[in-house]
């Protein structure tokens, strides 16, 4: 069996960098800031790129809420209205205030996409563990991240078996009472089946404490990425300075 | 129902974080053996029922079900909402790091309030179970809506119209996930009373 190849950067410069850069680019309140943190996301993608498709289908979806600012924000701001809406002044200030906030989400957006969305979640955890966080929480993490698939194949059994007995979905009584017997079903097959999980853990020698299988090793280049954020982010903190 | 990146300011988002933290720490202080598994069974379950969209008029919702995890999992329903948010963030790019904090507190504190305290009720038999069960559903989706609210306002009076139209246009929400969760709760007790 030939190995995968080893990733290029281990997922704990990947998780600390985005950090340093999505934490410098939510508390940035000006466009020279937000500019540099959208660069910084753009060139993040560079880490990360499987495509147009898939990025611009969930910006799309991620900007719907950054509509709802656009429209509510510019009616709440005073200055100088560009329009009225029912004798509503929609300002100019406001508008920019929200495409502000919008940049900045995007920026955001775009820099989890680079560097954090290429990690699984077995990468995830593997990461977060190594980065500090509690056994417990990860170990919660990792179970989550395994089970999940498992729960949703679960359910469309459940779905599949109520519909080949006639169920039809649909807003009545019948119909919520079914689905809420189709998911009290699972919460407690997902009860019963914790116990089982629980005594095979202890069976292959679980003492609770959660272990990887190890990261990918650290590098001269995960170094180069954490300082290469880190000097990026204090340069959009900088910026607010200017 | 998550607040989005770029959005909050730096005060609330650290509160946030803060309150998270302590939130996260009292949930798994005494989380053991079959209980930790459990709870990331369960995590799992509920993030598999998230993704279920009831039918509802020409339309549909996808459910929360937040306070039945309260009711389930007591403090433990802190860190699985956590867990499930990191997921959500990973997988759909829904909510994010910096806001993390925030959303955990929004969506677990009113789910462990509610389930704590209506778990003596919802083991009764009689017109409490009902009432409790369904307040179980509501009430989170109240706190949540409230929280949420909170943290718009206090990051900007620029965000209270915004604020104010996603909390009205959202608190039927609280009827939906009232009948849902009775009905599961009616389910659970039924078929597995060691449960509650």
């Amino acid at each position: 069996m030939v190995p995968a190849p080893a990733p290029v950067l281990d997922g704990r410069s990947r998780l600390a960098g985005a950090v340093a850069l999505c934490v410098a680019s939510a508390v940035c309140h000006s466009w020279p800031g937000a500019g540099l943190a959208l660069a910084c996301g753009l060139a993040a993608l560079a880490l990360g790129w499987d495509g147009p498709g898939p990025l611009l289908k969930r910006m799309a979806f991620v900007n719907v809420f950054f509509l709802g600012l656009l429209a509510t924000v510019p009616f709440a701001v005073p200055g100088a209205p560009l329009f009225h809406i029912s004798g509503w002044p929609f300002s100019r200030e406001g508008l920019a205030l929200a495409a502000l906030m919008t940049a900045k989400g995007n920026a955001i957006l775009l820099i989890f996409w680079g560097l954090v969305r290429p990690l699984s979640p077995a990468e995830f955890g593997a990461a977060l563990s190594g980065l500090g966080m509690p056994d417990k929480l990860c170990l919660i993490l990792a179970l989550t991240a395994r089970y999940l698939e498992l729960m949703r194949r679960e359910w469309d059994r459940l779905l599949t078996a109520a519909r080949l007995r006639g169920f039809d979905p649909g807003t009545s009584r019948r119909a919520w009472s079914t689905y809420a017997l189709l998911l009290a079903l699972l919460f407690i097959r997902a009860m019963d089946r914790a116990g089982a999980i629980h005594q095979a853990m202890l069976c292959r020698g679980f003492d609770g404490r959660f272990r990887t299988l190890g990261t990918s090793g650290w590098r001269a280049a995960d170094t180069a990425l954490c300082l290469g954020c880190t000097v990026l982010a204090c340069a959009v903190l900088f910026t607010e300075a200017l | 129902m998550h607040i989005s990146e770029g959005i909050l300011s730096a005060p609330v988002l650290a509160t946030g974080a803060a309150l998270a933290a302590v939130g996260l720490g009292v949930g798994i202080r005494k989380l053991e053996g079959e209980a930790l598994v459990r709870t990331g069974v369960l995590s799992a379950a509920f993030f598999a029922a998230s993704l279920v969209h009831l039918p509802l008029g020409p339309a549909s919702v996808h459910l929360i079900l937040s306070g039945l995890m309260g009711a389930l999992l007591g403090w433990a329903a802190f860190p699985a909402i956590f867990v499930g948010l990191l997921l959500q963030a990973l997988l759909f790019q829904f909510g994010g790091l910096t806001v993390l904090g925030v959303n955990t507190v929004v969506m677990g504190l009113p789910a462990v309030l509610a389930g704590l305290a209506l778990r003596p009720l919802l083991r009764k038999g009689g017109p409490a179970f009902p009432v409790a069960a369904f307040l179980c559903g509501a009430l989170p989706i109240l706190g949540s809506l409230a929280l949420l609210y909170t943290a718009l306002v206090a990051s900007g009076g620029e965000l209270a119209l915004f604020a104010g139209l996603f909390f009205w246009t959202h608190l039927a929400l609280m009827g939906v996930e009232g009948v849902i969760t009775l009905l599961i709760l009616g389910f659970i007790k039924r078929l597995r009373p060691e449960y509650l």
